[in-house]
């Protein structure tokens, strides 16, 4: 066949391909290796170098648009295909959201505090929750007979079977790490305490405390003033305004209530600070030197502060919980919301 | 204390701040203020006197001398006016006779000829606004000198105390007294009395008896004023559970010096609101007399406490208007000396505090400690535990807490021996836990009322008893049931949802092995979990019996491991395996083995294989285990072995001689015996 012909007849083979299926079958028939083009190149022997070339050439060329128009075509089959594929998505309908647990709200507020308390380059330590009752009283200055023991230990304190006691505060593990540390001690030691109480919407009979304990030979108000406040600002993300007002403790001297202006109505008085414009947020102090002494220091030469935080109130205050015993409650209603 | 703003006014010439500001005051200076209260031609401050201040601060020169403290006015002392009889004298009249030590101080004194009549308006006025109710003029005026100065005053009616003679004693056991609200109390020795030759009159300190009650009739009258040991007060005032305005203030260290002004005072007033003459002389049994401490104080330790530098100038003032007197003063120390009214200051660091408050805490500015920088330490503990809860929250499990005790239904239906407390709060508080299990199967119950699935756990302290001591560790267990899977399948989630938390843990080598009877499981329903050889706890179906007790359904799953222990087989090391590029061998290998050979002992033989070659990397899986027309005792195993060598594709020689080593090693070492 002529080449000329043979052009003829596959470019109007071409133009009447119309699916995918017919374009492979062209493809077959005409291009490739045994395909009818490649049968012309071997018809080439009887013509001259000269034309040889020549028709090579045209030949070269000719398959070369094909095929070109062969890719083009099938991607336009393709692409008509994914089209036709094509789902339309609903996107007003709901996300399938996976259903993950929760951690309690006091844990979340604990974790918090530490945080910014090691950041600061307290250490986070533990004491026991059954303590004897030299630690719970006598090393924190309240010896037998004191009123503040009184108060505590026949009022407020759980006495078990063995003679121990719940520790009723924080403190309780103070000496116990000034014994085992040497200063500079800066600690935060966090748990759960116990006390002797009437249950209602403020008040439980198991709660949590997060005690603060600096000793070093440099300490003073000023620097607990300093440590409270970076702390509380870091807490509520606010610049807070704190004022410390005289306050007793056995075991600080001197001893301090820290309040913080409200930071609802920012001091003018509202429900939340009952109208004072002030909320009443740590006690703490100066380390008694009865205390240092009981933790193995010489109170001569080692000074200290220590505060004492709860971790209930704080946390009520972050998420507007206006019941205490909603964290010991164990209901998924109150505890899926954090 | 209830405080009277113009009593308080009164103590001054020039008027005070108005009750607002004069509140706010207090309450950065001295002692809080709770709520002010406007009466008819008053105003009442309510204010929280710290427990160390109760000695001089429950009245209203306390209070008025703080407020000379903080603003300088001028101040009156009260006024001492009286006339003493020419005619009579004490002698005459009365004894006292102190028996005891407990009693540090005792003053008499004798008026005849009162006229009991209800008090004057202003006095009447200000007992009401603060808060106690007018009686007839006598017991008024007691009560008046107590609300001004401090000092608890008792009045008997002279003509009812026999022969004329006070003896203050113990009480005898079982000694009993009418009080005055016509109550009988019975005493034991330990409480002292104010008595005479007949019996009780009064119990020291807390409140007098029906006997020798001011009526009014009565025409003469004994007035006490006196000083107890504090721990003596509170422990009696306890043990008969009577708290009075006297008992309060003699609980704290109340200064003995104070009678005597007490004293004058009160009979200035009666004086005036019930005449009377008074008798010549004034008993006055005072055998230790406590004299003024001073305190010396080094200015640059005042300094370094503080965090700021006052001036030797403003130190003077300080002082001067605490009412302590500067002995002496240098660039180094100062020496004070401490009024006797003031019981609570006693150490240096006493002073600092009056110092500090004084001067103002507003004006010490915070800074931040200057030390060298030591990083926080990383608690573990915690940081396992944090851990654990996240992970626990990314699989659907939710954190609750639940208080540390239980009661008397926990303990009988678990079969405990838990540590008792021996002043618990309520019945259903009585033991300390030692188990967290019972209030999660309480907190599960109550929310299947609203949830149809429930993920619940507590980390926690539980107590046990370990060899007469009493041991406190930290126990993490949890419950779970999913309303629409079936108890397989609900164990299975439980399975592996403690597998996911072991594997995000870096725990190794975690067996799981069924337990037959355990304290809280449904018979061989459960299973002990051991990692690298260590019992971390159980888990698995609870006892349908306990479900029964507590109303659950019976599918209810539940965990409880030592989370001491668990901590010890966390781990945070990691190795980075390389990604091999090479295709792997899969071969299935069966045999038949006996029965009782574990699938952890059989992957363990042919992980022992592996490790003869490093760079081949063999993965071992039983797929399929079957007992079917096998002679007892037998079962058949199908295990898939995965080849694989780090750097190239493994030839078919290779495979096969692999292939042949681990099968040798399990026919050798089980009797494995391979099926074609």
């Amino acid at each position: 066949m002529e080449f000329k012909e043979l052009k003829s007849i596959i470019e109007n083979k071409f133009k009447a391909v119309g699916s995918s299926s017919e374009l492979k079958e062209f493809s077959s028939k005409y291009l490739g290796k045994k395909g009818e083009i490649r049968k012309i190149f071997s018809d080439l022997g009887n013509l001259s170098i000269e034309e040889k070339k020549k028709l090579g050439q045209e030949l070269n060329a000719f398959t070369d648009q094909i095929e070109k128009a062969v890719t083009e075509l099938e991607n336009e089959f393709k692409k008509a295909q994914r089209a036709t594929n094509k789902v339309i998505i609903n996107t007003e309908l709901p996300g399938d959201v996976p259903e993950a647990g929760n951690i309690h709200p006091l844990t979340i507020v604990r974790r918090e505090m530490e945080s910014i308390f090691e950041l600061m380059g307290f250490s986070v330590l533990e004491g026991p929750e059954i303590e004897d009752q030299w630690h719970n009283f006598d090393s924190l200055n309240i010896p037998e007979g004191h009123p503040a023991r009184d108060a505590l230990s026949l009022g407020k304190t759980y006495y078990l079977e063995n003679g121990n006691v719940l520790r009723s505060q924080t403190s309780s593990a103070q000496t116990r790490f000034m014994k085992k540390m040497k200063p500079p001690i800066k600690i935060i030691i966090p748990g759960k305490v116990y006390r002797y109480e009437k249950t209602d919407a403020s008040h439980e009979i198991n709660f949590y405390q997060l005690e603060g304990l600096y000793v070093d030979e440099n300490v003073s108000v000023a620097n607990l003033k300093g440590v409270v406040q970076r702390f509380l600002r870091e807490f509520f993300k606010k610049d807070v305004v704190i004022r410390l007002r005289p306050s007793y403790f056995p075991f600080t001297e001197p001893s301090f209530e820290v309040d913080m202006k409200c930071t609802v109505c920012d001091g003018v008085g509202c429900s939340t600070c009952k109208k004072i414009g002030w909320v009443e947020i740590l006690g703490c102090g100066m380390v008694h030197p009865n205390v240092i002494k009981n933790g193995g220091l010489d109170p001569e030469i080692w000074k200290g502060f220590a505060f004492g935080l709860s971790i209930d109130r704080p946390t009520m205050m972050k998420y507007k919980i206006n019941d205490i015993r909603l964290f010991h409650s164990g209901n998924l209603k109150f505890l899926k919301q954090f | 204390m209830i405080i009277s703003y113009s009593w308080l006014n009164s103590f001054f010439k020039k008027p005070l701040p108005k009750p607002e500001k004069l509140a706010e005051l207090l309450t950065l200076h001295s002692f809080e203020n709770e709520s002010i209260t406007n009466l008819k031609n008053d105003w009442v401050l309510s204010l929280d006197v710290l427990p160390d201040r109760a000695g001089d601060c429950l009245s209203h020169l306390g209070i008025a001398r703080e407020c000379y403290a903080i603003l300088g006015l001028h101040f009156v002392d009260p006024e001492i006016k009286f006339k003493e009889s020419l005619r009579y004298a004490i002698k005459d009249y009365l004894a006292v006779e102190v028996r005891d030590k407990d009693c540090k101080r005792y003053m008499s004194r004798v008026m005849l000829g009162i006229n009991i009549q209800p008090s004057p308006k202003w006095l009447q006025e200000k007992l009401i606004a603060c808060g106690v109710n007018p009686i007839n003029n006598v017991v008024d005026a007691t009560n008046y000198v107590m609300l001004e100065i401090g000092q608890p005053l008792h009045v008997f009616d002279y003509n009812k105390i026999s022969d004329k003679k006070i003896i203050v004693r113990k009480a005898k056991p079982n000694e009993s007294l009418t009080l005055l609200s016509g109550n009988q109390v019975t005493l034991d020795k330990t409480m002292l009395t104010i008595s005479d030759i007949e019996g009780v009159l009064a119990i020291a300190g807390i409140k007098g008896g029906k006997k020798a009650e001011i009526t009014k009739d009565t025409v003469n009258i004994v007035i006490e004023s006196a000083n107890f040991t504090p721990k003596l007060i509170s422990q009696t005032a306890r043990k008969i559970n009577i708290r009075t305005d006297a008992s309060i203030r003699y609980e704290h260290n109340l200064d003995p010096n104070l009678a005597e002004l007490a004293m004058n005072r009160v009979i200035t007033i009666i004086s005036q609101v019930a005449q009377g003459e008074v008798v010549n002389g004034c008993i006055d049994i005072y055998p230790e007399k406590v004299k003024p401490v001073k305190i010396k104080l080094e200015l640059e330790l005042l300094n370094r406490i503080l965090g700021i530098i006052i001036s030797a100038k403003e130190l003077e003032v300080i002082i001067k208007r605490l009412n302590f007197r500067m002995v002496q003063m240098n660039a180094k120390f100062m020496v004070v000396e401490i009024p006797t009214w003031r019981q609570d200051m006693v150490i240096k660091e006493n002073l600092i505090e009056e110092i500090g408050r004084i001067y103002g805490y507003e004006k010490i500015e915070p800074a931040l400690p200057c030390n060298v920088i030591i990083p926080a330490k990383r608690n573990d503990d915690l940081y396992w535990q944090y851990r654990t809860k996240e992970i626990m929250k990314d699989i659907g499990w939710t954190e609750v807490y639940n208080y540390s005790f239980i009661g008397e239904e926990e303990k009988e239906n678990y079969d405990f021996d838990p540590v008792s407390v021996d002043n618990p709060v309520s019945v259903f508080f009585k033991y300390i836990r030692p188990s967290l299990l019972p209030q999660l199967m309480k907190n599960t119950k109550e929310n299947l009322k609203s949830f149809k699935d429930v993920r619940i756990y507590e980390i926690a302290k539980v107590f046990n008893k370990e060899e007469k001591k009493v041991v406190e560790s930290r126990r993490f267990s949890g419950a779970i049931i999913v309303g629409d899977m079936d108890i397989q399948k609900q164990f299975q989630r439980l399975k592996g949802d403690i597998e996911y938390l072991l594997n995000n843990s870096g725990v190794k080598n975690v067996k799981f092995s069924k337990i037959k009877v355990g304290h809280f499981w449904e018979k061989d329903n459960a299973v002990e979990l051991v990692c690298d050889g260590l019992k971390i706890g159980e888990f698995g179906q609870i006892s349908i019996d306990l479900t029964e007790l507590e109303g659950l359904p019976d599918s209810v799953m539940g965990f409880d491991l030592n989370f001491d222990d668990l901590q010890k087989v966390f781990s945070e090391s990691k190795e980075y395996k390389r990604i091999a590029t090479h295709p792997p061998a899969v071969r299935d290998i069966s045999g038949v083995v006996a029965e009782k050979v574990t699938d952890d002992k059989m992957i363990n033989i042919i992980e022992e294989v592996e490790k003869l070659d490093q760079m081949i990397d063999t993965e071992a899986k039983v797929l399929d285990v079957y007992k079917k027309g096998l002679a007892e005792g037998l079962k058949s195993v199908t295990i898939r072995l995965t080849l694989q060598h780090g750097e190239r594709t493994l030839n078919s020689e290779e495979i096969d001689s692999n292939i042949k080593n681990i099968i040798n090693s399990l026919s050798e070492k089980i009797g494995w015996e391979e099926r074609k």
